[in-house]
């Protein structure tokens, strides 16, 4: 006779097995009704654990001390500029006539928000400085053209100054705050249209509109354009900035219109 | 529009800004095309909404018809074709949202600035135009009830008010406060 092994005997047939039955008894055990512990997700290591966030809710008043903080954030990049003293006396005039629309917007907006309510926030956004301004201002160390950059960071500043207006409309549920908020914003887009023709004027409408190409320049820089799309837009803005690195490549960042890490929440202050 | 509107408002020779907007004879003209009964739109917005959509919407054709005659006048294509395409852009979204069509031109307002616009540069009515086309547009924001149209305008607006600093960088214009502050008497469907 020959001898046929027994499967339900076979070593590895019975290791799978009793595997298999220990798997399912913690899956059963799991489902216990009796089981104690935390509900926080599991942590690894012995970090400090993060802080819990203050409640906070997004209404007109927080979104009026938001535009009010771009406001003192486009205030600290022209100061900024201003200390790197490479425009010429026309584009010096053109900045501070923009400065003085910044401080009037500033206070136009911070009289808004008191009218809603909310505290006035007269500083600069606190987490644009600290993701975008800082960084950028960080890129010009060793910049092979300090003018173009600093010419390329207004005209990116205040188109973002403008389209965060425009978004503002979409948000704001009082339509007399919708209407403020655009006519601020319409003066930005004068600002960075303004911008766009003195850096290139020889373009002030995006060639895509007719039928052409829009590309960045030889050196890798984003071309602006006085009127660079048929409506006005709330994608982000690329800035490109500073010498190249060892990589041939130069600082770059996308300025956002604001959003939740970006608003000054009520419970923020300066 | 009626040809009583046009008649009424039959175009005086004026030749400067200052005094266009002054006199706000745009505004006038296009109070009549606003008067119309607003159309039952299909889109869920008020009456009220409607009726100030077209509005705009007539506005907005006007530009567009303006600036054909323009480049029919020799000003040729490049920024004026596009001009024109911005603004008929602009009344195909408004109608696109409130479900209605976009074919009423304000016939008294075009009539009243069509010979400025019969020249190979109209850039310094152009600014003006633009002007009153966003700060119309900015009044009808604080006015208007559905968001989706609110912030369809706004978007105009800030293309209009590229386009008024564009119109008066190309006139010779270099009044900071003419180029980067709009002055325009906003339009009203109440005149």
């Amino acid at each position: 006779m020959t001898s046929v092994p027994n499967p339900s005997l076979d070593r590895r047939a019975l290791l799978r097995n009793s595997g298999l039955v220990l798997s399912f008894g913690a899956i059963v055990a799991a489902c216990g009704d009796d089981r104690s512990g935390s509900d926080a997700p599991g942590r690894l290591g012995v970090a400090v654990a993060a802080p819990a966030l203050p409640e906070a809710e997004v209404d007109d008043g927080v979104l009026l001390r938001t535009a009010q903080s771009l406001e003192y954030t486009a205030l600290a990049v022209y100061s900024a500029a201003a200390g790197l003293d490479v425009l010429d006396s026309g584009e010096v005039a053109l900045v501070e006539r923009f400065v003085a629309d910044h401080e009037r917007h500033a206070a136009d907006i911070g009289a808004l928000a008191a009218g809603v309510g909310a505290e006035e926030f007269a500083c600069p956004n606190p987490f644009v400085m600290d993701r975008a301004v800082g960084p950028i201002l960080d890129a010009l160390e060793g910049s092979d053209d300090l003018h173009r950059d600093v010419l390329n960071i207004a005209h990116a500043f205040e188109s973002w100054a403008g389209a965060s207006y425009q978004a503002l409309v979409g948000s704001l549920e009082d339509p007399a705050l919708r209407s403020a908020a655009i006519l601020i914003g319409g003066e930005e887009q004068r600002h960075a249209a303004a911008l766009a023709a003195a850096i290139n004027p020889d373009q002030l409408v995006n060639p895509e509109m007719l039928g052409g190409v829009d590309a960045p320049d030889d050196a890798g820089f984003p071309v602006p354009y006085a009127i660079p799309a048929t409506f006005g837009q709330l994608t982000g803005i690329n800035l490109v900035v500073g010498a190249r690195d060892d990589e041939g490549t130069r600082f770059s960042i996308q300025l956002q219109t604001p959003a939740a890490n970006s608003l000054v929440y009520d419970y923020l202050s300066c | 529009m009626t040809d009583s509107a046009t008649a009424d408002h039959a175009a005086p020779q004026r030749s400067t800004r200052r005094a266009l907007l002054g006199a706000g004879a745009i505004g006038a003209a296009l109070a009549l095309a606003g008067s119309r009964p607003a159309a039952a739109g299909t889109s869920g917005l008020s009456e009220n909404d409607v009726a100030l959509t077209e509005f705009a919407i007539s506005l907005e054709l006007t530009a567009r018809d303006l600036y054909d005659v323009a480049i029919d006048a020799g000003a040729g294509v490049g920024i004026w074709s596009t001009m024109r395409e911005q603004h008929g852009a602009y009344a195909q979204r408004l109608a696109g949202i409130a479900g209605i069509s976009a074919t009423l031109r304000d016939d008294a307002t075009y009539d009243l600035l069509v010979q400025r616009f019969e020249t190979s540069d109209p850039s310094a009515v152009a600014y003006e135009l633009e002007n009153v086309a966003a700060a119309t547009h900015t009044e009808l924001i604080g006015t208007i009830e559905d968001v989706n149209l609110a912030a369809a305008m706004a978007s105009f607006v800030s293309m209009e008010s590229r386009h008024a600093l564009v119109m008066a960088a190309l006139s010779g214009e270099d009044d900071f406060d003419l180029l980067f502050s709009n002055t325009a008497t906003p339009l009203s469907p109440e005149g």
